[in-house]
């Protein structure tokens, strides 16, 4: 009769990771490891042909009968159009450099996420079929020949990188992991396999202009009911225009900021800052969406996304684009519009801030200014009438969000808005921060609910660092210039530090700035009471004659209101 | 000299040991940099499993510890396992395996603790008397059954784990939405907009 085995001999007895080589290691593709696939509908009306229904947990992914030659062509076209996917491929000295940055490799302690090796996943296959030693010695010289096992890994692992390329900050040859990720997801695409939370806003944002595909009137009340929500705090009614021709400036932020909570908030921010200095500016629900979805997946597709912002600054004649506080958007931008959409419609110009006169030089080639660049120097240039002690119940950090971060070099504008906002702010702990910052680990279409674990592990160095401080300094909240962040980061502290909120920087922004004819704030954005409310009013020259004498203190203020 | 003081007399090695069955539960090629690396923010999981375990060692052995401090150790080590793609008798159960290395330090005769340890009054101190087997015994059965109960705890712990994540999973999906939930009630529609769509999709 068998014995019960000892607690020993039970974790002994389950399979526990492999010694073999990490290529006899098949990838198991079981719930949780895996993105929802892509409805073929959804990528049918984007044009790709070979779009078809799957599940990943099938044996059998439906692949077209002549995959492997498809998959050869693939990448020999890519190799040929991107000489960087070339050098990578052949350059990388595996020196292991990058293996321990990786957020994902940290929190999974999977070696196949360290970025090195996930490369290889690709790497080995082009030995095979593209280099002498890989074609004759095979195995030996780290070849393998593809199979749909590998097309399985591939799934697996591409969609476990976040591209958020802090790895390549630290490659002694600055290998782009992130470029190799959206090129493998590329070859992917060109069998019908994608990922729904990515391919879903990337048809959405094609045909209708926003990432849940809201048509303009809806959207246009939404933004109404987020001016309500403004008047009741500020007792300021604004009316953004959409649409409207004549404009100096164009303002298009990703449309989580117009949907999704936190962002929301974010907005209701922009649209008092607007406000507040009488910019001339419209909105537009075509080009409602700053983020690119499809840079996560192809270079093709995102290009297409990318040239609705100059396309529609032309319709309306506008003379520069400002951006909202978005990520990818930004590494978009920096990197790839002018290739990609350039050069710009004539009627854009250099940037320049009619507040300030500020010139924006970095933005000459593109004609976009991060609003936090905007900010920034409003700020520098005392034009704003800021309270930041309404922040004081407030201990924030700032994570530098990957792309605006290592992708564009913003690092100081933020923390300069970030500081005159708000008095209590302290850094994460070096190297987790800047260009050493760790991902929230949802980036690039990792954003989906499927995948929980995985970003949990992969958002742990981020949330590490972070506990450090909450526990240290009673940090309690954190700000950040991305939307992805914004969505991606609220479930990360609830699991690893529930005590911290998450936030844009706008949305402090807001608390802090005292409009002209705005009522005694008693509350923040989300419609909380301030724990430091607005005293008495006593600066005559935030004042209006009316209100004078009216306002009394706080509490008997809100009696009235009750 | 008592159970606990020959367990602490021995913590690094005895807690090494321990630590070294946790991160066995790691792969192969990644187990070394997890022993190597004690930056806490460069190596999260190895140094969040050191620390851990080295506030539960304590607890176990009979070290005075304060029940917050050794919650709060268990809850760090139990939601990282939790995510870490283990079956949940994986994730808790090198927990156990302190038993086995608690029995075989104290049980066996030759791993007798350490002789003429420097004291802190710098003169070399005589080994203390060893305890009878029946002591030894007692203390190992004291020590297991403090173990057991950090074992129950973890039970709660990587269940409220497991919660939190799917109670996430649904609240995400609400929050992505939000300003979009808010407009379908203020038209009338259900949350799921059942009747007239408001989204592209629904009108092409």
């Amino acid at each position: 009769m068998p014995k019960m085995p000892t607690p020993a001999e039970l974790l002994a007895a389950t399979p526990a990771f492999p010694a073999k080589g990490w290529m006899d290691v098949k990838s198991e593709i079981r719930p949780g490891n895996y993105c929802y696939p892509a409805k073929p509908d959804t990528l049918l009306g984007l044009g790709f042909k070979r779009a078809h229904a799957w599940a990943p947990e099938d044996q059998d992914w439906n692949l077209p009968a002549n995959w492997e030659d498809i998959m050869y062509n693939a990448l020999k076209e890519r190799l040929d159009k991107h000489r960087s996917l070339k050098v990578f491929m052949d350059v990388c000295v595996r020196c292991g450099a990058c293996a321990d940055k990786c957020h994902f490799f940290l929190g999974t302690n999977d070696p196949k996420n360290m970025p090195v090796l996930r490369a290889e996943l690709l790497r080995s296959v082009y030995r095979k079929d593209f280099t002498l030693a890989g074609r004759l010695l095979g195995k030996v010289a780290g070849a393998r020949r593809l199979d749909a096992g590998i097309i399985k890994e591939w799934y697996s692992y591409f969609y476990q990188c976040s591209e958020c390329r802090r790895c390549s900050l630290y490659c002694p040859y600055g290998i782009d992991t992130a470029e190799l990720t959206v090129l493998v997801r590329e070859m992917l695409l060109e069998l019908g396999l994608a990922s729904n939370w990515i391919m879903d806003p990337v048809s959405n944002c094609n045909r209708t202009g926003n990432h849940l595909g809201i048509q303009p009137h809806a959207m246009k009340e939404i933004v109404e009911f987020l001016c309500d929500d403004i008047e009741t705090i500020t007792g300021i009614r604004i009316d953004p225009p959409f649409n409207e021709k004549g404009h100096e400036i164009l303002f298009i932020t990703p449309s989580g900021d117009y949907f999704a909570d936190p962002g929301i908030y974010t907005f209701m921010g922009y649209l008092m800052l607007f406000h507040e200095l009488g910019l001339d500016y419209t909105l537009s629900t075509y080009a409602s969406e700053g983020g690119n979805f499809g840079s996560f997946v192809s270079f093709d597709v995102a290009k297409k996304l990318n040239a609705k912002m100059y396309a529609e600054a032309e319709r309306l004649g506008s003379k520069w684009i400002l951006g909202g506080e978005c990520g990818h958007m930004w590494r978009v931008v920096n990197q790839y519009m002018a290739t990609y959409n350039g050069p710009t419609p004539p009627n854009l110009e250099q940037p320049v801030s009619p507040i300030t006169g500020t010139v924006f030089k970095n933005a000459a080639a593109t004609k976009m200014v991060h609003i936090a660049e905007f900010t920034a120097d409003l700020i520098h240039h005392d034009k704003l009438n800021l309270r930041p002690e309404r922040n004081n119940h407030i201990i924030t950090t700032w994570h530098d969000s990957c792309n605006p971060a290592r992708g564009m070099g913003l690092l100081e504008e933020p923390r300069a808005v970030l500081r005159a906002v708000c008095n209590n702010f302290v850094e994460m702990p070096e190297h987790t921060i800047r260009e050493e910052t760790f991902c929230c680990g949802s980036g690039s279409g990792l954003n989906t609910e499927e995948i929980m674990d995985i970003r949990m592990r992969g958002g742990f160095p981020r949330a590490n660092a972070l506990r450090y401080v909450a526990d240290k300094h009673n940090v309690n909240w954190m700000a950040c210039v991305c939307a992805l962040d914004r969505a991606a980061l609220p479930p990360l502290t609830e699991y690893w530090v529930p005590e911290v909120t998450v936030s844009g920087l706008h949305e402090l922004v807001a608390n802090a700035l005292v409009m002209k004819g705005e009522i005694p704030r008693t509350m923040d954005m989300r419609q909380e009471d301030l724990p430091f409310p607005d005293p008495e009013p006593e600066e005559p020259e935030t004042q209006e004659p009316e209100e004078i004498g009216t306002g009394a203190a706080t509490e008997p203020k809100s009696e009235e209101d009750a | 000299m008592n159970v606990t003081e020959m367990c602490a007399a021995r913590r690094e090695e005895l807690l090494g040991m321990w630590v070294e069955r946790f991160i066995s539960s790691y792969p192969l090629q990644s187990a070394g940099f997890m022993r190597t690396s004690t930056d806490p923010f460069a190596n999260p999981v190895g140094q969040t499993t050191r620390a851990s375990l080295g506030v539960l060692f304590d607890a176990v052995i009979g070290l005075d510890a304060s029940p917050r401090q050794v919650k709060a150790a268990l809850d760090d080590l139990i939601r990282l396992r939790a995510v870490q793609d283990f079956t949940p008798s994986q994730a808790v159960g090198p927990l156990f395996l302190l038993k086995d290395i608690l029995r075989t330090a104290l049980l066996d005769p030759d791993s007798a603790e350490p002789k003429g340890r420097m004291g802190q009054s710098g003169r070399e101190e005589l080994p203390r008397a060893r305890p009878s087997a029946g002591e030894i015994l007692d203390g190992c059965f004291e020590a297991e059954a403090r173990l057991d109960s950090l074992a129950l705890l973890a039970l709660d712990l990587y269940a409220a784990d497991r919660e939190r994540i799917f109670r996430m999973r649904v609240d995400e999906v609400k929050r992505a939405q939000s300003s979009l939930l808010r407009w379908a009630q203020r038209q009338g529609l259900s949350p799921e907009g059942s009747g007239n769509s408001c989204s592209g999709e629904g009108n092409a």
